[in-house]
């Protein structure tokens, strides 16, 4: 879809109401037990499936997890992933084009459209240089712009990427929280989770429900005053994470938003 | 085995699996983590990571040998250099 199409369109950080919850500036509530890696370690073993996932009280563990915005319930498959080869075709994944000739900018238009804007996640390929930077643009429910650039600032047009847009549930039967913040701290999408206030690049994201044992957590940056945010987490618990943004300077980056998804166990 | 269509894990620096089921991790990392599914995906997967807070506040992650049968991922800190103190997290969904 040209960008043309898209101007106009709410961006995904626009679309979602916030929900009061979500915005309370819960911070690290919950999260006393966990933090570090050895805990992280430890609850991430074996620690088996949640309520939500067990055959008992199905549609009771199913409605509460999905009030707590936790959907794990095997649904309408609202979720697209793909891989573009450097050249903009597609090297694997449907429902979804691209435009052409990228050279490190992915114009992803979403065929059909989401019912909002997607959380998109998205990793460089291994192209000519070992650095390249992802950050996202023009979320909108009809596609996203994904940008790839070099370590000196420049777009990478050596590098394949790999995304995924999350619009509803995954496949099968696997809790998941995923959601788009805002520089200051505001849940542009998403639910089941609140986030520590004025994060200045340091997200404290708690989840509204516990996982039964501590989720995967992927995210990216936004584009933000910088094109070379870098992303890491900390802290990964059944309860919460902490996902920085730095610059490649190495401060923490205040001015780009962040993209997450949470999986949990099956 | 039923081929999969989500795997999700994270790896420890020192390649030990912290969660997650389905996959095994080559030994000795040192920020390039050879990640091996053990039942193959009926075509190659979408693959995405980021890297766990290591010694560096800087990682990064990309991929290559992207194939059924597993991925190579890795975290280099900012000077371009393998990172050996960050773990990795990382979901591989079937297309």
């Amino acid at each position: 879809m040209p960008r043309s199409r898209r101007i106009g369109l709410q961006r995904g950080r626009e679309i979602a109401p916030r929900h009061p919850a979500q915005t309370s500036g819960g911070g690290q509530h919950g999260r006393g037990t966990g933090k570090g890696q050895g805990a992280t370690h430890g609850q991430g073993k074996g620690a088996g499936r949640g309520a939500g996932t067990a055959a008992v009280s199905a549609f009771a563990a199913i409605t509460a997890k999905a009030a707590a915005g936790i959907v794990n319930q095997p649904n309408s498959l609202a979720i697209l992933r793909g891989v573009i080869n450097t050249d903009g075709t597609v090297a694997s994944g449907t429902g979804f084009t691209v435009g052409p000739a990228p050279a490190g900018h992915f114009v992803i238009s979403f065929a059909p459209a989401f019912a909002a804007a997607p959380v998109v996640i998205a990793i460089g390929g291994k192209g000519s240089t070992n650095r390249t930077y992802v950050n996202y643009d023009a979320l909108a429910a009809t596609g996203v712009d994904v940008y790839l650039y070099t370590h000196d600032g420049i777009l990478d047009p050596n590098t394949p990427l790999a995304f995924v847009a999350v619009g509803g549930t995954l496949p099968g039967d696997l809790p998941i929280i995923r959601g788009v913040i805002n520089t200051d701290g505001t849940v542009a999408s998403g639910t089941g989770f609140t986030v520590g206030p004025a994060p200045a690049g340091h997200f404290v994201i708690s989840f509204a429900s516990a996982f039964a044992a501590a989720p995967v957590v992927v995210a990216t940056g936004g584009k933000g005053s910088t094109n070379r945010a870098l992303v890491n987490y900390d802290a990964l618990a059944t309860t919460g994470v902490d996902v920085y943004l730095h610059t490649s300077s190495g401060p923490l980056d205040p001015n780009t938003p962040l993209a997450f998804v949470a999986v949990g166990a099956g | 085995m039923a081929a999969p269509a989500i795997i999700r894990g994270v790896v420890n620096a020192d390649g030990t699996i912290a969660s997650g089921t389905g996959f095994t991790v080559g030994p000795t990392p040192a920020g390039h983590f050879v990640i091996a599914f053990s039942s193959a995906f009926p075509a190659a997967p979408v693959v995405i990571a980021t890297g766990g807070k290591g010694a560096t506040d800087h990682t990064f992650t990309n991929y290559d040998s992207l194939a059924a049968t597993g991925v190579d991922v890795y975290v280099k800190n900012s000077l371009g250099a393998l990172d050996s103190t960050a773990p990795l997290a990382f979901v591989a969904m079937a297309v």
